[in-house]
């Protein structure tokens, strides 16, 4: 394997110091000059229709600087994709569909007098009826929260492969049950939060924590009626992510709307609770699940059925209901498989992505393997292996996965677990359990999907590198400084970023999708390796030799077979500018995969193509200890080993790793969103009444970095975002089962569920032998 | 009606006018100006805030300003000595245990309180310390790495 300075180094991420020193700048910690604080007045019905507001209590309040209210906006209808504008801000077609629903904002002097003027602002509801329970929501008559989505449907995927009911009559042992997930809180430490600052002249800037800025940037324009060129979306630390800053939200367009009234700055950032109750969330998911299998444990079919719980608006329904069935096709094979997803509007948050969607559906599934295994006698590990897709496979959906290592990931798991010393084996009360999950770099996305970067040099010999990549934590930044020194064999110190914003920057898909590493990194490499073109072609004649038997190191360009002749990095980069011939460097790409085979187009039954551009896959291991008179579940250990591709930095590939795990740990444990079921209000809005783990919580983890080299993936790299989230429901439900035998078909796991589980003697339900 | 009031932050006085209500977080942020101890929940969930007063960890969203006067406030950007960080700093950094880093100042302040206190915790004692303090990026392992590291350092 070729042999990099800086790729697969544990190297410490560039953006690091500034966080640790205090000095990182989020959007809440950015101060204009004549600044203005604002706020929100929320809707407190689920579902009502305005009938009149009544502002000029509020604008009469001294210190009270600009109110806005629907009426002050366009009107224009939002969505995450253009084939579903479902959402009003500020309620501009009349009605709130969600408590907590945008209803106007005010921009004062300071907080407390924004706080006092929202009490003085009077709304005139008529109150509709609301729906809450996705199954009650379809019922005929029930509440119509969209004129466009009767029985509230807001999005259907279908498809098959096969015949599923052939592969259940081939099957020897078929399966059946009912799973349930609960809605989940990404929890960004950041409370989400919006800048705008808009000059007369007709410029907008603004400072949000968001995941992709191009895509930002068009919705905004596109809301406010305002050139594209005119939008500024500055760079600032940005405080989390997990898929719920991608779409536009209240707070952007706001904020933008007072400073314009206004004239002045105006920042608005939400409380815990609002970040909680009306930024993002994810779907809750109704799982019907079927599976067959022959008794030497090959797996003959499967036909799964998932409603999900998608609030009040559509956001990124799309993803939402196919990305379960591209991560379940893309582990075994089944031959004939059947996936039908259905997102019903009810009167709640609304979801949007939430690291990985299929992370639900692979619960089911994978616990179901596990029945599936006890009944034939087979060990866990060994029905996987059997039924483990391979690097070549062309999916149901005709995509082809390039790079894959899921079965050396099932094997180095158990092997590092200790699992077939203990699988069985432990006292009873405690268990071990394995289960495999799948991730991905990159859906489509159009022309967002390409990635450009450019490299400028200072007379130093350091350089600048513009990306539009955006960091909202993951390290992407760091990722590309690393990527850029690697190839011009300079220290990563040695480069400035200037990242995210569009108005500096070519595009990316920023840090949406998983394209990071995949694309943005390889259109970094592209630019560095342009860039060292240049630069041996004006060392090559200085020193009379070839450009190709130049290498670029240690701030020098030296011929390669004798280091000592050579020349600094800093002297080309002046001789370049003397000479007229100034070095920048340029990268591009996009995916080839997808934009050769073309898309799967979403809205057709059975989409068939490139439905990712690059597969990861992965085992997890949980070690559990259950106790059976309180119900509490703690998990002790736990391994993961997870293809990433190349990894870029092992430290950082960990470390996310161990962040989706954990976060995942706590959505399968203790995570649990109370609604009143009267007034439809979301009762556990803060970290008193929403647990996620705390140190306390976390088990050991051991991260094993199983490497494959993507042929198309910058170095053979491909994504380590969130993929191993996928695998930890599965792991955990599993080590529970092995422990006290009973199987558990909710989450989050509460106590209460394992009590439950035990006095039922729980086990999925097999229906044929 | 605002209050005059002096408090000693990093070791030096600052002299400001504050709404009695005002708590030592917004002071610090707000007529300060030091933005490194982070505004989170504002219930003292979730630990972003913490400062050391008088070498304890304390929730500054929890505490009026008007409270902490003729105390000792350190926060973040307080913490390094001579422009040399301070070992958990180095630790955390060296660590990868920072990821978006929002929860970051006062898990490093928790666990120089610590430190402080206790040169060699074991790996349980380190877990407790920081169980004040949330994050959601990292899943913790490597922070807790970090400060064991720092710790094993400043025992040498």
């Amino acid at each position: 394997m070729q042999d990099y300075t800086l790729i697969g180094k544990r190297v410490p991420r560039t953006d690091s110091l500034a966080k640790a020193i205090g000095s990182a700048k989020y959007v809440g910690d950015i101060v204009l000059p004549r600044m203005l604080y604002g706020k929100i007045l929320r809707s407190p019905h689920p579902h009502a229709k305005i009938l009149n507001i009544d502002t000029s209590k509020a604008e009469a309040l001294p210190g009270v600087r600009a109110v806005v209210t629907g009426k002050d906006s366009l009107g224009l209808p939002y969505g995450v994709s253009s084939t579903k504008l479902d959402q009003y801000f500020l309620c501009s077609d009349g009605v709130t569909r969600f408590v907590g629903d945008e209803v106007a904002a005010v921009a004062a002097e300071d907080e407390d007098i924004a706080d006092e003027a929202l009490n003085l602002i009077d709304v005139e509801y008529e109150v509709l009826p609301a729906v809450f329970d996705p199954l009650k929501a379809m019922e005929e008559g029930a509440p119509q929260i969209h004129d466009s989505a009767p029985r509230n449907i807001g999005a259907r995927a279908f498809t098959h492969s096969g015949n599923v009911d052939e592969g259940f009559r081939e099957s020897d042992y078929v399966y059946e049950d009912r799973f349930t997930c609960d809605r989940i809180s990404h929890v960004q430490m950041e409370p989400y939060g919006a800048l705008a600052s808009y000059d007369p002249t007709g410029k907008l800037d603004m400072w949000i924590p968001s995941s992709c800025f191009f895509i930002k940037r068009t919705a905004l324009s596109y809301l406010l009626k305002i050139p594209l060129k005119n939008v500024r979306l500055n760079e600032c630390y940005i405080g989390g992510h997990f898929g719920g800053r991608t779409d536009t939200q209240a707070a952007e367009f706001c904020a933008a709307l007072l400073s314009i009234k206004a004239g002045r700055p105006v920042r608005i950032i939400y409380s815990r609770e609002e970040t909680m109750a009306a930024a993002k969330q994810k779907i809750s998911s109704v799982i019907d699940l079927k599976m067959g299998a022959k008794k030497d444990g090959t797996l003959i079919a499967e036909d799964a059925k998932i409603i999900m719980d998608g609030g009040a608006f559509g956001s990124s329904w799309i993803f939402q209901i196919w990305v379960p069935y591209w991560y379940s096709e893309a582990r075994y094979y089944i031959p004939n498989h059947k996936y039908e997803a259905l997102r019903i509007y009810t009167n709640k948050t609304s979801c949007s992505m939430q690291r990985y969607h299929g992370d639900q559906l692979l619960f089911a599934e994978e616990h179901m393997l596990d029945k599936i295994a006890k009944d034939l006698g087979i060990d866990p590990a060994e029905i996987r292996l059997k039924n483990a897709r391979k690097a070549g496979d062309v999916l149901h959906s005709k995509s082809k996965i390039t790079s894959f290592a899921l079965s050396e990931t099932i094997e180095k798991a158990a092997a590092a677990s200790g699992w077939k010393e203990k699988r069985g084996k432990l006292p009873k009360g405690r268990g071990i359990g394995l289960a495999c999950g799948v991730g991905a770099a990159g859906f489509y996305m159009g022309f967002r999907m390409n990635a450009t970067a450019i490299i400028k040099f200072n007379e130093d010999g350091s350089a600048t590198l513009f990306t539009g990549v955006v960091d909202v934590g993951a390290g992407n930044h760091s990722m590309m400084a690393q990527v850029a020194a690697e190839e011009l064999g300079i220290p990563m110190s040695d480069i400035a970023l200037v990242c995210s914003d569009p108005e500096l920057c070519p595009p990316a898909p920023g840090a949406y999708s998983m394209f990071a590493a995949f694309t943005s990194a390889k259109a970094v490499r592209l630019a560095a390796v342009d860039a060292k073109q240049q630069i041996t072609r004006i060392v090559a004649p200085m020193l009379d030799v070839e450009p190709s038997s130049l290498e670029l190191k240690d701030r020098r360009v030296y011929v390669r077979a004798n280091p000592d002749r050579g020349v600094p990095l800093a002297n080309v980069i002046r001789r370049a500018y003397r000479v007229g011939n100034g070095i920048v460097g340029r990268g591009s790409c996009t995916p080839a995969a997808m934009s050769e085979a073309g898309w799967a187009d979403p809205l057709r039954e059975k989409p068939e193509g490139q439905l990712m551009a690059t597969y990861t896959d992965g085992t997890t291991v949980a070690e559990v200890e259950v106790d059976e008179e309180t119900g509490k579940v703690k998990v002790n250990n736990m391994w993961l080993a997870w293809d990433c591709g190349k990894a870029i930095n092992p430290m950082a590939v960990e470390g996310q790793w161990e962040g989706a795990t954990v976060t995942a740990l706590g959505e399968t444990l203790l995570e649990k969103h109370e609604w009143d079921e009267k007034t439809g209000e979301l009762v556990t809005a803060s970290f008193l009444d929403y647990k996620i783990p705390t140190a306390l919580d976390t088990p050991n983890i051991t991260p094993i970095i199983v490497e494959t080299i993507d042929p198309e993936g910058p170095y053979g790299a491909k994504e380590a975002g969130l993929n191993a989230s996928t695998g930890v429901r599965g792991a955990i439900a599993n080590a529970i089962y092995d422990a006290i035998g009973v199987q558990v078909k909710e989450n989050p796991i509460t106590p209460e569920v394992i009590l439950k589980a035990l006095a039922e003697k729980s086990e999925i339900k097999r229906v044929k032998t | 009606m605002k209050q005059q009031i002096q408090l000693r932050v990093n070791g030096e006085v600052y002299e400001t006018a504050v709404e009695p209500w005002k708590t030592l977080l917004q002071v610090i942020r707000e007529d300060i100006g030091l933005t490194g101890t982070k505004e989170n929940c504002n219930m003292g969930e979730c630990g972003a805030c913490t400062v050391l007063i008088d070498g304890k960890p304390v929730n500054s969203c929890l505490i009026l300003a008007i409270e902490a006067q003729g105390k000792d406030i350190l926060t973040i950007e307080g913490l390094g000595q001579d422009g040399e960080l301070h070992p958990v700093q180095q630790a955390f950094i060296e660590h990868g245990a920072i990821q978006c880093g929002f929860c970051t100042p006062g898990l490093i302040l928790s666990a120089k309180a610590l430190l402080d206190k206790n040169p060699q915790p074991s790996e349980a004692e380190v877990r407790r310390a920081i169980s004040g303090n949330l994050c959601r990026c990292t899943g913790y392992t490597k922070i807790i790495e970090a400060i064991l590291a720092a710790s094993k350092k400043e025992g040498k």
